[in-house]
């Protein structure tokens, strides 16, 4: 009989399913293992941080939510929306890296062979993980529901407080956004090809691709927000009702802003009451909850079960048969290996270096290889400033996983004792990781580097090396914070985008319109030392804990 | 050479002791570290190769503070710890020349090194292969190589034959006994026949606390004159567990042989029988038990 495996589900109980006690039990574990740590706490706090944000002063110089030139006085019902409309639009992003490791958390506690070999089913193992990654959510949610009832005390704009009205808005506009998120995760997990990075930055591009036509729906009308009910975000029906509070043609005027808004004129604050009492808004965000369905049932054949001969371990497993364990060849008596000199535990730092560069770059696909020569090609063919301006962002997001490891790599493959019971792990390792980072970044747009100095444009050449530096510095710093990649490639993959969205400060990459001292690279070079000298301190307090 | 480890002991959250007060002063041979799991074994494992700091206490290589300066301790050490993870996507060769580098072994020296220790551990054939493909045990023998990268005087294994089969087991008590001589092999196990053969002296450890420290004779001898064979009634076993200390059984066609540890003969017919290392060790254990 198979326990695990592809017949596993023949074992069930005669039932078939363990029912629903058993998906809320296993939901209930899970939840609980991933909220009982200092990881989690530190999420919750940035969501309250976070949350003071969302209500700024008239004179902060910034706002958040605005259509036209008019934002919501603070009552419970304009708090409760810039509240929803942040989380489903800013909390899928950041969910989806806090959530997605589920199914890998049981592959590597390796609960999830215990699991496989009990009746639970596919269907009910994903189900119960679903609800997991739903509460933890969830959990963000109710603890920003509570910043916003707070900040809507402090900011006494409105004091009268209507709980329905702010947690309707709240609730009701991000939660179909954060099932979905909380199905498009597993899906992720269960898909082998998009367990890793690659899935990251997939779901990062579906992320920014999704909310933009929302947006572009919400302005269609040239004057008009129009309420969609193909809107999956759900903000156009309660930002139509709020525009119908301004005088005609304001959003114009102003258009519609969502997120940090800095500068401008302070918004006109101006009274709005919500649409709680408005029943198709509420059908149709109950209908849009079911919207995760399908995803969930995609995900439903690529789940495994954990069973080692299925899926991304098959091939593993076929070298592990191919190796034959050796018995039985002639050994060599420890007596006769060959001494060692006796400065054996000098530092040496270029043997290293080249160590930590052959495990930033060696053995990877053929495939990878065969892009990042395409793109050395690219950044040869490509005029000068635009191969700065494109290629070398694309070489380097190509590069992500190399640096998402490299900088996290003892922790995810579990050789940390190994490494720190060698001499001087800090001083001898770190800085040679650093530049290995960096010269790994710099391999990957080698060419380009080269034509760079030959024409003479070493202000950009010096800019390009600043970057490559930051780059590794950052991977280095994120993964010593949370221990593994998921961190770094988030931020950088935000970075990225604004960079690519042409956003100045962003451009860490270089700019090759302007000279070194004029450029961000000044500050991008002060950010890697500081970020090194983060790593170097996150390193020390793990190894004197 | 010689190592001193005066009154360690090490706290973690919540008040709880992994290890308290532990003095031991360990020299030239192997020196096994015994105790069922969670005694506190990893933890003093873990301060004498410089992962954890203790809590209370010191420990002196050749009279100088490995606390204060570790590096005196990780110039000379060889560490296999009781899990470790490797990187899967290079081979043994790669994957030793990185942590040969990162010891500080000339390239040259070192390469020479690795094809030796790969001999030594018969994974010479496998050796180009990416790791992760290798079973279990082969991964043990990896952990064992880059150990021995080094040439370390001070030798320091954690359980380092979990996931070896018996072939494997053997050759590698083999290895230590080869090993030993002017380096100090500090060898923990919960597995009594790992030490049989190779251990100099050992010490047994329990809920964090060193019980003993003795040559395996001296323990031996202590449990002389201690252990019965005594052949019992299926039915009349349970009781027998309450009454006393049972190093094994063995079921017979007449009923269940005991081998029960005892000062005085259980029962007019239970047979005197010389002890085993397995029988010196749980009675030294019991003995603390009564006496604590």
């Amino acid at each position: 009989m198979n326990a695990v495996g592809t017949h596993a589900d023949d074992i069930r109980s005669p039932a078939g399913t363990v029912g629903l006690h058993g998906v809320f039990a296993a939901a209930r574990a899970d939840f609980l293992q991933r909220v009982r740590s200092f990881r989690f706490l530190v999420v919750l706090m940035a969501t309250v941080a976070l949350g003071m944000l969302m209500l700024p002063t008239q004179d902060a110089g910034y706002v958040v939510l605005k259509v036209g030139e008019a934002r919501g006085i603070y009552g419970s019902a304009w708090v409760g929306l810039v509240f929803g409309v942040i989380a489903a639009t800013v909390l899928p992003l950041l969910g989806f890296f806090v959530i997605k490791d589920a199914l890998a958390r049981d592959r590597s506690t390796r609960v999830g062979l215990i699991l496989a070999a009990t009746p639970l089913s596919r269907f009910e193992y994903l189900g119960a993980k679903l609800l997991s990654n739903l509460s933890v959510l969830v959990a963000i949610l109710a603890v920003s529901s509570v910043v916003a009832f707070g900040m809507q005390i402090w900011r006494a704009e409105d004091s009268a407080i209507h709980p329905l009205d702010l947690l309707l808005h709240l609730w009701l506009v991000p939660l179909p956004v954060l099932l979905m998120t909380s199905a498009v995760a597993l899906l992720f997990e269960c898909v082998p090809g998009l367990r890793g990075a690659f899935g990251n930055v997939v779901f990062f591009f579906l992320w920014a691709l999704a909310f933009g036509p929302s947006m572009l729906l919400l302005e269609t009308d040239e004057s008009r927000i129009v309420t969609r009910r193909a809107d999956f975000y759900g903000i156009s029906a309660p930002l139509a009702d709020f525009e119908d509070h301004l005088p005609p043609g304001a959003l114009r005027k102003g258009g519609l802003s969502i997120g940090a808004n800095i500068g401008g004129a302070p918004p006109t604050p101006v009274r709005w009451t919500g649409i709680a009492s408005d029943g198709r808004w509420i059908v149709d965000r109950a209908l849009w909850m079911f919207a995760f369905v399908p995803v969930l049932l995609l995900a439903v054949p690529f789940f495994e079960r954990f069973d080692p001969a299925r899926g991304a371990k098959r091939r593993e497993e076929r070298e592990v048969t191919g190796t034959t364990d050796e018995h039985g060849s002639a050994q060599t008596p420890w007596h006769v290996l060959t001494p060692l000199p006796a400065f054996a535990s000098g530092w040496r730092p270029l043997t290293l270096l080249l160590a930590e560069l052959t495990l930033m770059l060696k053995r990877r696909p053929l495939w990878w290889y065969g892009v990042a020569l395409g793109l050395w090609i690219a950044g040869l063919a490509t005029a000068t400033a635009d191969a700065v301006k494109w290629v070398l962002p694309i070489a380097w997001l190509w590069g992500l996983t190399t640096f998402s490891e490299h900088g996290a790599r003892a922790e995810i493959h579990d050789t940390r004792t190994l490494l720190d019971s060698a001499p001087s792990p800090l001083l001898r390792q770190l800085p040679v990781q650093w530049i290995a980072g960096a010269l790994a970044a710099l391999i990957l747009v080698f060419p380009l580097v080269v034509k760079l100095l030959l024409i003479g444009a070493t202000g950009t050449a010096a800019q390009v090396m600043v970057g490559a530096g930051f780059v590794s510095a950052l991977a280095l710093a994120l993964g010593s914070l949370s221990g593994g990649p998921r961190l770094f490639e988030l931020v950088f993959l935000m970075l990225w985008y604004a960079a690519m969205q042409d956003a100045p400060p962003a451009r860490f990459t270089g700019n090759p319109d302007v000279a070194f001292a004029a450029s961000y690279a000044p500050i991008y070079l002060a950010l890697a030392a500081a970020l090194f000298a983060a790593a170097w301190l996150l390193r020390l307090g793990s190894m004197r804990r | 050479m010689r190592i001193e480890i005066e009154g360690v002991g090490k706290r973690y959250r919540g008040d709880a002791w992994a290890l308290k007060d532990v003095s031991v002063t360990l020299e030239a041979g192997v020196i096994g570290l015994l105790g069922p799991n969670g005694a506190g074994k990893s933890t003093l494992m873990n301060i004498l190769a410089t992962i954890t700091r203790p809590t209370t206490g010191r420990v002196l290589l050749d009279g100088v503070d490995t606390t204060q300066h570790p590096d005196v301790m990780r110039r000379k050490l060889g560490y296999l710890p009781q899990d470790f993870g490797v990187y899967p996507n290079l081979s043994a060769r790669e994957f030793l020349a990185y942590l040969a580098a990162v010891k500080g072994v000339p390239a040259r020296a070192a390469a020479t090194r690795i094809d030796e220790l790969l001999d030594l551990l018969n994974l010479s054939s496998a050796s180009n292969r990416p790791l992760s493909g290798y079973s279990g045990g082969m991964r043990q023998r990896v952990g064992i190589a880059q150990a021995l990268l080094n040439d370390p005087a001070v030798l320091i294994v954690d359980e380092p034959t979990v996931g070896l089969d018996p072939e494997e087991r053997m050759r590698f008590r083999h290895l230590i006994a080869d090993l030993s001589g002017d380096r100090i092999v500090i060898l923990s196990t919960h597995i009594v026949s790992d030490l049989e053969a190779t251990a100099s002296r050992i010490a047994v450890i329990e809920k964090g606390t060193l019980l003993s420290v003795a040559t395996p004779e001296a323990l031996m001898h202590a449990a002389e004159g201690k252990v019965w064979d005594w052949t019992v009634p299926v039915s009349q076993l349970a009781d027998i567990r309450q009454r006393f200390q049972i190093a094994s059984t063995l079921r017979r066609g007449d009923g269940i042989q005991v081998r029960v540890l005892s000062d005085i003969a259980p029962a007019p017919e239970a047979v005197s029988r010389a002890p085993v290392l397995e029988d010196a060790y749980l009675y030294a254990k019991g003995r603390a038990r009564l006496a604590g």
